[in-house]
């Protein structure tokens, strides 16, 4: 069978989840500390740019830009991808203006408008339930398919949500070298992260052998490259060996690097098995 | 009306004159073909590909050949048509599903949705591409070209109750004359496809599934329940985020 969404597909699919999982993790980090950190303001622009990064990725899919300017004339309520669409150009407008607001240089007097709109907290509660939604539907989308093991169990959102999430988190963890507070407490949230993540695998894992037992189609994401992939790369690079890590209390970068090339990893099997 | 058409395997000698009808009258490109150790030819549909006659061997005593002669099947729900994010894949009041070439994207999202793996991608024009069921020749009162190019009757082309009709009194006097027990497929599968099957033997012995899956999208099911899933995954996250992230827990 033709793979028809390839790589770039599964890039957008990182990308996007990743960029809602900083906005997700930034804003609560700034919501549950009450102040405005560093961290957080840092974190909005790079959730802003992988949006930014993704969108471009799916432009290259569709090899035309004027292409995704139809997906925007067009609303259709029963497609993921429609409604994905409109979720992500809204997303991409609050980040822009949480990426304002918290500018000191050009976009300020932006910002201060914005300001005067409403205050700072609105548009980080709508940014996280926009974040919430821009990384759930990268699995809600592949699920919407007659492909078994996308659409054979309800998982498949909440999976790539929390591994999104995760990735926000480990991103940050990645860049931030003074804030001890934050690297403490990120590191907590990530583990918490990891463990929602591994958990849901569990459940989408246990939902296709006993929705389909041994059947070809679901026995490729656990055996030969995807196999490996999947078990070896999304599983235990991506999750158990992080959290056993962050249990045993080790420091450093080591972890959230294994995160991200997990999560990618996990992406890459389903995507590929899926259309095997 | 809907309109169906009727592909009896029974009556299919395998001479590709509906392959070749459909390529002139759509006006795709001829293709450079492989040989994969069989005499079907194309082996597969492509964006330039819209028909294609399989070519089924079984063996119950003696060899027996048989082909069936292959397209998008215009379902009553069209997986394709549910996905389609910018309305681009549309039916006509006759039943036929095409796809509008100017507004599709390419986002291949029906590609991924077809439970019979029918649409393509149109290389040239990086768009999706499939059977039209010559929709513009239906509107103007004429037959689909490949029933038209047909010369044993193997296509037939009406209103769906009619081929209904002749598929139903083909099968039960064959199955009561014959060796075999035939099938009429695609009558009730998918909201009633839009291409119904004279088989001699079960759907799946021509690669046809037996149930058929329609994307959830057409019921709306996986949406809601993977999205459920989701927001109680983000309740928990969020929930993570303060038992991490509030005042004093730094320690």
């Amino acid at each position: 069978m033709n793979v028809h969404w390839g790589l770039l597909v599964v890039l957008y699919l990182f990308l996007a989840g990743m960029a809602g999982g900083i906005y997700f993790t930034a804003s609560f980090y700034d919501f549950f500390t009450g102040q405005r950190t560093n961290i957080s303001k840092k974190g909005y622009t790079i959730s802003f740019v992988l949006l930014l990064v993704a969108v471009f990725l799916l432009i290259l899919d569709l090899e035309r830009p004027s292409r995704f300017v139809h997906m925007m004339l067009a609303y259709k309520f029963f497609s993921p991808m429609s409604v994905g669409s409109w979720g992500l150009l809204f997303f991409g407008l609050n980040s822009f203006i949480t990426v304002c607001i918290n500018s000191e240089g050009a976009l300020k007097p932006l910002g201060d408008f914005f300001l005067r709109i409403a205050p700072f907290r609105i548009y980080g509660l709508v940014g996280v339930a926009l974040s919430v939604f821009l990384s759930t539907y990268t699995g809600v989308l592949l699920s919407e398919t007659t492909r078994t093991l996308w659409s054979a169990t309800p998982f498949l959102g909440a999976l790539f949500l929390a591994s999104g999430i995760s990735c926000g988190v480990c991103l940050l963890l990645l860049i931030e070298k003074e804030d001890e507070v934050f690297l403490k407490q990120g590191k907590r949230f990530d583990n918490i992260c990891l463990v929602v993540e591994l958990s849901v695998i569990f459940f989408y894992i246990l939902a296709l052998t006993i929705g389909y037992g041994p059947y070809a189609e679901t026995s490729k994401l656990f055996t030969g490259l995807y196999g490996l992939l999947f078990i070896g790369g999304g599983i235990l690079i991506g999750t158990v060996i992080p959290i056993l890590m962050n249990i045993a209390g080790m420091k450093g970068k080591v972890v959230p690097v294994l995160v991200l090339v997990g999560a990618f990893l996990l992406r890459y099997a389903i995507v590929y098995a899926g259309q095997q | 009306m809907r309109y169906a058409m009727l592909n009896d395997v029974t009556r299919c000698i395998g001479c590709r004159s509906c392959q070749v009808a459909c390529k002139q009258w759509n006006d795709r490109k001829a293709e450079k073909t492989k040989n994969v150790g069989t005499f079907e030819n194309p082996f597969e549909l492509s964006g330039q590909t819209w028909k294609r006659v399989k070519f089924v061997e079984t063996e119950k005593g003696d060899a027996n050949w048989s082909f069936l002669t292959y397209q998008c099947n215009h379902c009553g729900d069209a997986g394709c048509m549910a996905v389609c994010p910018t309305n681009a894949i549309k039916r006509t009041k006759e039943g036929a599903v095409y796809i509008d070439e100017k507004i599709c994207t390419g986002c291949k999202y029906c590609l991924n949705a077809c439970p019979f793996h029918i649409p393509h991608i149109d290389e040239e024009k990086h768009i999706a591409s499939k059977c039209n069921l010559c929709a513009d020749r239906i509107a103007s009162g004429l037959m689909p070209s490949c029933a038209k190019a047909c010369p044993t009757g193997a296509i037939m082309f009406g209103s769906r109750d009619y081929i209904l009709t002749v598929a139903r009194e083909r099968a039960s006097f064959l199955s009561k004359n014959g060796k075999n027990k035939f099938t009429v497929y695609g009558e009730n599968i998918l909201g009633g496809l839009g291409v119904i099957y004279l088989l001699p033997d079960a759907p799946e012995v021509y690669a046809l599934p037996e149930r058929p899956k329609a994307p959830p999208a057409v019921n709306f099911v996986n949406v809601f329940s993977n999205s459920f899933v989701g927001l109680i995954a983000a309740l928990i996250l969020t929930f993570g985020a303060y038992a991490s992230f509030k005042k004093g827990g730094e320690k």
